[in-house]
């Protein structure tokens, strides 16, 4: 009877709208919140989520299944959701039954339909011999090349970069389905050396990653990261912040993640390794590490995160301190929610004594450094409470508190409020905060999601922040706050426009171009942009954009602007072995200040939000070839072709210091290849 | 007919708006909380219609409210009583407020008066305002306007609040007088337990300010709300309780460099003669 309901009766309206979903993902990822989170400086080289999408869409996660919290596209309130569903009423027998489970919106279940089935898969019976023969293995290389050729290789320069110019990354992994996993990869950026003259790879990881073994859920050797409750103590994988998915304010991953990106710094090398009981389980972590440092006599007075070791001056930085750090986390699972107590404890191999600058006296110092705290999470009818209390090594303390709630079938909100003393202090901290350290913010967010009608939404987020004590670049405690409100319409299947309206107020020091002196200030930001997509046939898309900017404070006699415009052909025939996209695209920007981000098509695994000022064009094509190759016995092949070129025509200079380029022109050739089997 | 409605609502309003000259004035103070907040017919009450009269029809029976406020935790505290009068398809409604301190106070007594033309209210309001500075002479004027909302479908409303437009203001006088404001509303009742509207208002001289504003009854006699203005930049939030014909409320709002600013209100509702 269930079976027949479901059939007949959900899964009508679902097939009506079976059009392909276009919405703005890439790698299975939200396109607004990766751009959001680079404007943030919350972007990161962590691929793991891309990656794991991309083993989903292989083989799709059992609906009914208890790895849910895998999949990054739902929240635990979601997850919540569909277990009381299933509990009420049973198991998911079609995805389309997912209409019914609250909260699971028609936009939600196309996001997740390539990576979820209900078929079961008792994964747990593969013994060791099957999942170390009968897994896929993969490779993926991926060089690049800027053909203009930048200052630092030059021979002139005073800062000469001493490797090639071209990039490289390959990466190698053996997977048997989420139960065992081990790889390696080697990492340059461009200017670093590569396997030249005896040297070896700048970058180099290896991972070797098992579940379900016995009470051991997950055990990590190599490369790994770990994320705590809601990042006040430690986060390492990807997060983000505001952005106009407005309710999505609430960290949410396993605790222990294998690593195998090209980010040199966010991750821990060592063992580490999850056992579950029942309701409890506790990960335990021990890592030591190599860190890129500035050091000045005895101590460290900045850790350098970029990953980049072109001159001599920054290799001489290399490997020049260490990080030991252990940790804990004891999580209890209670019913509809759970409760967790974490430590970390971070010794570094020399004491860090920042600069002697007035916004550094609560900065973290000494050899070591430990943080406690306590994390929750926990459904009440149709809310979801969650939030962390921690305390440091000093006993300042830090809290988040949250709740996400749907009030109705078109109302959503969220809200959270973060107090976080002027001198608490983390090692891995990243929580959602406006700082880009958990560190010296008090705040509160609201997030609210309207869908008036069902081809119209409406989400709008406001936020209010202080800064107790000074930062950098800000020599007085302060306050600010951040608005959006975008507009989404559907007027078709086929078409799609929002439009949003962000405007931020920073505190930061401003110049008196009169005085030539800097003092505190607030600096108004406001962005307007309209986006319009339409599927003009099953094979090809359209995207435009155009993005307006504007950037004041009380010196500037008259604001900056800033404009951008592009437009995209997506061309992707359904089960064609070619698919591509290209780009034209128009920019304009006084000024820095009023730059404009915009989200690329990049090759696979990559996400890519440059930012846009002075004045040019710019226009890339994209190019992914799909095929079985013989190699392996009948792998898939896919090849990827990136070209980019940026023309500016209102300078002769591109960038500044060593990455500059004599010239109006800059180009990016990208290649990557990837095998799999 | 929806789409109709609400583009001849922004063409009257901008209008307006764009029809004032610019120039100083008194503002007087009104909390974003109650001003706002609040029209359609299930969630209106006696502290949304004192500030907007066209509310008044929508309201069933005799209600009368009082509102206070202690902003920033400082000795400046803001009061508002009001009743609120409906007979067939009319009504009154009648205002206190006091604002201020020991050394500043702002006092008004106000009046206004709503009628229900079918899908459309219309109102009128006039307020007497005094203003005193310690050791100086107090000073008062007359705040007036209009007000109208209009049932665009059977859940969402639309309002507009016109006060002391300043065509009617001779520009040589030196007198004090209330700022000029207009403001525009939407109010939407997405289902019987919530409401969400937004506000656009403007006050001559000062930036746009919008209020977005919520409620959620939560069960039978609880009822939270949170509202946001962008022209302070505060949150408000507040859970209000029903006991008999008593709707009590607490809450705050919250200014990122001032602090918290606690607020207090009790509601009667008197009930249905049968």
């Amino acid at each position: 009877m269930k079976a027949l309901f479901t059939i007949l009766i959900i899964t009508l309206p679902l097939a009506v709208n079976s059009q392909r979903n276009f919405a703005e993902q890439e790698n299975g990822l939200n396109i607004n919140q990766l751009e959001d989170a680079e404007e943030d400086e919350a972007g990161t080289e962590n691929d793991y989520d891309s990656q794991q999408l991309n083993f989903f869409a292989k083989h799709p996660l059992d609906i009914n299944g208890a790895g849910l919290e895998q999949l990054p596209l739902i929240d635990h309130y979601l997850i919540n959701n569909l277990t009381t569903y299933r509990k009420l009423l049973g198991d998911i027998i079609d995805l389309h039954e997912l209409q019914a489970v609250p909260g699971f919106s028609i936009d939600i279940i196309k996001s997740i339909l390539p990576y979820v089935s209900i078929k079961s898969d008792k994964l747990t019976e593969r013994n060791i011999r099957e999942r170390i023969t009968k897994g896929e293995h993969s490779i993926l290389v991926r060089p690049s090349i800027t053909p203009e050729i930048a200052q630092g290789f030059r021979s002139s320069s005073t800062q000469r970069f001493i490797g090639s110019r071209t990039a490289l990354f390959v990466r190698y992994k053996y997977e048997f389905r989420n139960l065992l996993q081990y790889g390696f990869l080697a990492d340059k950026d461009p200017g670093e050396r590569f396997l030249a003259g005896g040297a070896k790879p700048d970058f180099v990881s290896f991972h070797l990653f098992a579940r379900k073994i016995g009470i051991i859920k997950a055990i990590a050797i190599g490369d790994y990261t770990i994320n705590i409750g809601q990042g006040l103590i430690h986060w390492q994988s990807l997060a983000f912040r505001k952005s106009s998915s407005v309710l999505n304010l609430k960290r949410q991953s396993e605790v222990l993640r294998p690593y195998h990106s090209a980010g040199e710094f966010n991750f821990h090398r060592g063992i580490a390794a999850t056992i579950s009981k029942r309701f409890s389980e506790i990960t335990i972590f021990i890592s030591r590490k190599n860190l890129t440092a500035n050091i000045d006599g005895v101590v460290i007075t900045s850790i350098i995160t970029s990953g980049l070791h072109r001159t001599s001056s920054e290799l001489n930085d290399k490997n020049s301190a260490s990080l030991f750090s252990w940790g804990a986390a004891l999580k209890q699972k209670i019913a509809a929610g759970h409760i967790g107590l974490n430590c970390v404890r971070h010794m570094y191999s020399l004491p860090i004594l920042k600069r002697d600058e007035w916004y550094n006296i609560y900065a973290l110092k000494g050899r070591e450094w430990s943080n406690a705290g306590v994390d929750y999470s926990y459904t009440f009818r149709n809310l979801h409470l969650f939030g962390e209390f921690a305390v440091d090594k000093k006993k300042s303390y830090a809290y988040i508190n949250g709740v996400v709630t749907s009030l109705s079938r078109s109302v959503d909100v969220a809200m959270l409020l973060r107090h976080i003393s002027k001198s608490y202090q983390s090692v891995f901290g990243n929580a959602f905060t406006e700082n880009s350290t958990p560190a010296n913010e008090y705040g509160f967010y609201s997030g609210v999601s309207l869908k008036p009608h069902q081809n119209w939404k409406v989400d709008f987020y406001a936020d209010i922040f202080s800064f107790p004590w000074l930062k950098y670049r800000l020599d007085a405690p302060s306050g600010g706050f951040a608005y959006l409100v975008q507009v989404t319409w559907k007027p078709a299947r086929q078409a799609e426009i929002y439009s949003r309206f962000r405007y931020r107020l920073k505190p930061i020091n401003i110049e008196d171009e009169e005085d030539e002196r800097y003092e505190p200030g607030i600096q108004a930001i406001q962005n307007w942009r309209t986006h319009f997509s339409y599927q003009v046939t099953h094979t090809i898309l359209l995207r435009s954009r155009v993005e307006l900017s504007l950037f004041s404070h009380r010196y500037l006699r008259y604001p900056s602007e800033g404009y951008l415009f592009y437009t995209d052909v997506v061309f992707k025939p359904i089960g064609a072995w070619l698919s591509g996209n290209l780009r034209f695209q128009a920019f304009e920007a006084e000024n820095y200040d009023a730059r404009i981000y915009a989200y690329e098509n990049d090759v696979l695994f990559v996400s890519s939000t440059p930012s846009f000022y002075n004045r040019g064009v710019r226009c890339y094509m994209n190019f992914k070839a799909k095929t079985k190759v013989k190699i392996l016995s009948n792998s898939d092949l896919t090849v990827n072709l990136k070209i980019a070129t940026t023309v500016y025509n209102n300078i002769s200079n591109i960038g500044s210091g060593p990455v500059s380029i004599r010239g109006n022109r800059v180009s990016t050739a990208k290649l990557q290849v990837f095998l799999s089997k | 007919m929806f789409v109709r409605k609400f583009i001849l609502f922004i063409l009257i309003f901008t209008t307006i708006s764009c029809a004032v000259s610019a120039q100083g004035a008194y503002y007087p103070y009104s909390s974003p909380y109650l001003s706002s907040a609040k029209s359609t017919e299930n969630f209106v009450n006696a502290l949304n219609a004192a500030f907007n009269p066209s509310l008044i029809p929508f309201i069933k029976n005799l209600q009368a409210a009082c509102y206070a406020e202690k902003k920033y935790l400082t000795d400046i505290n803001a009061l508002l009583f009001t009743v609120c009068a409906p007979f067939n398809g009319n009504g009154l409604s009648l205002t206190f407020e006091h604002f201020g301190n020991m050394l500043f106070s702002e006092k008004t007594f106000g009046c206004g008066y709503g009628k229900s033309f079918g899908p459309i209210n219309a109102g009128l309001f006039f307020q007497y305002i005094v203003v005193k500075i310690q050791d100086d002479e107090s000073v008062s004027f007359i705040k007036g306007g209009i007000a109208s909302s209009i049932k665009l479908t059977d859940n969402v409303v639309a309002g507009l609040r016109i006060a002391d437009p300043g065509f009617f203001t001779k520009k040589e006088t030196t007198k004090i007088r209330a700022a000029s404001s207009f403001a525009l509303s939407l109010g939407w009742e997405a289902s019987s337990e919530v409401y969400a509207g937004i506000e656009s208002l403007k006050y001559r001289g000062r930036p746009l300010s919008v209020i977005f504003s919520m409620s959620y009854r939560f069960a039978e006699n609880f009822t939270c709300a949170l509202n946001w203005d962008t022209y302070s930049n505060q949150p408000f939030t507040a859970l209000a309780w029903k006991v008999k014909q008593l709707i009590i409320e607490a809450g705050c709002s919250y200014h990122s460099l001032l602090g918290a600013s606690p607020l207090f209100s009790i509601l009667y509702n008197k009930p249905s003669s049968l």
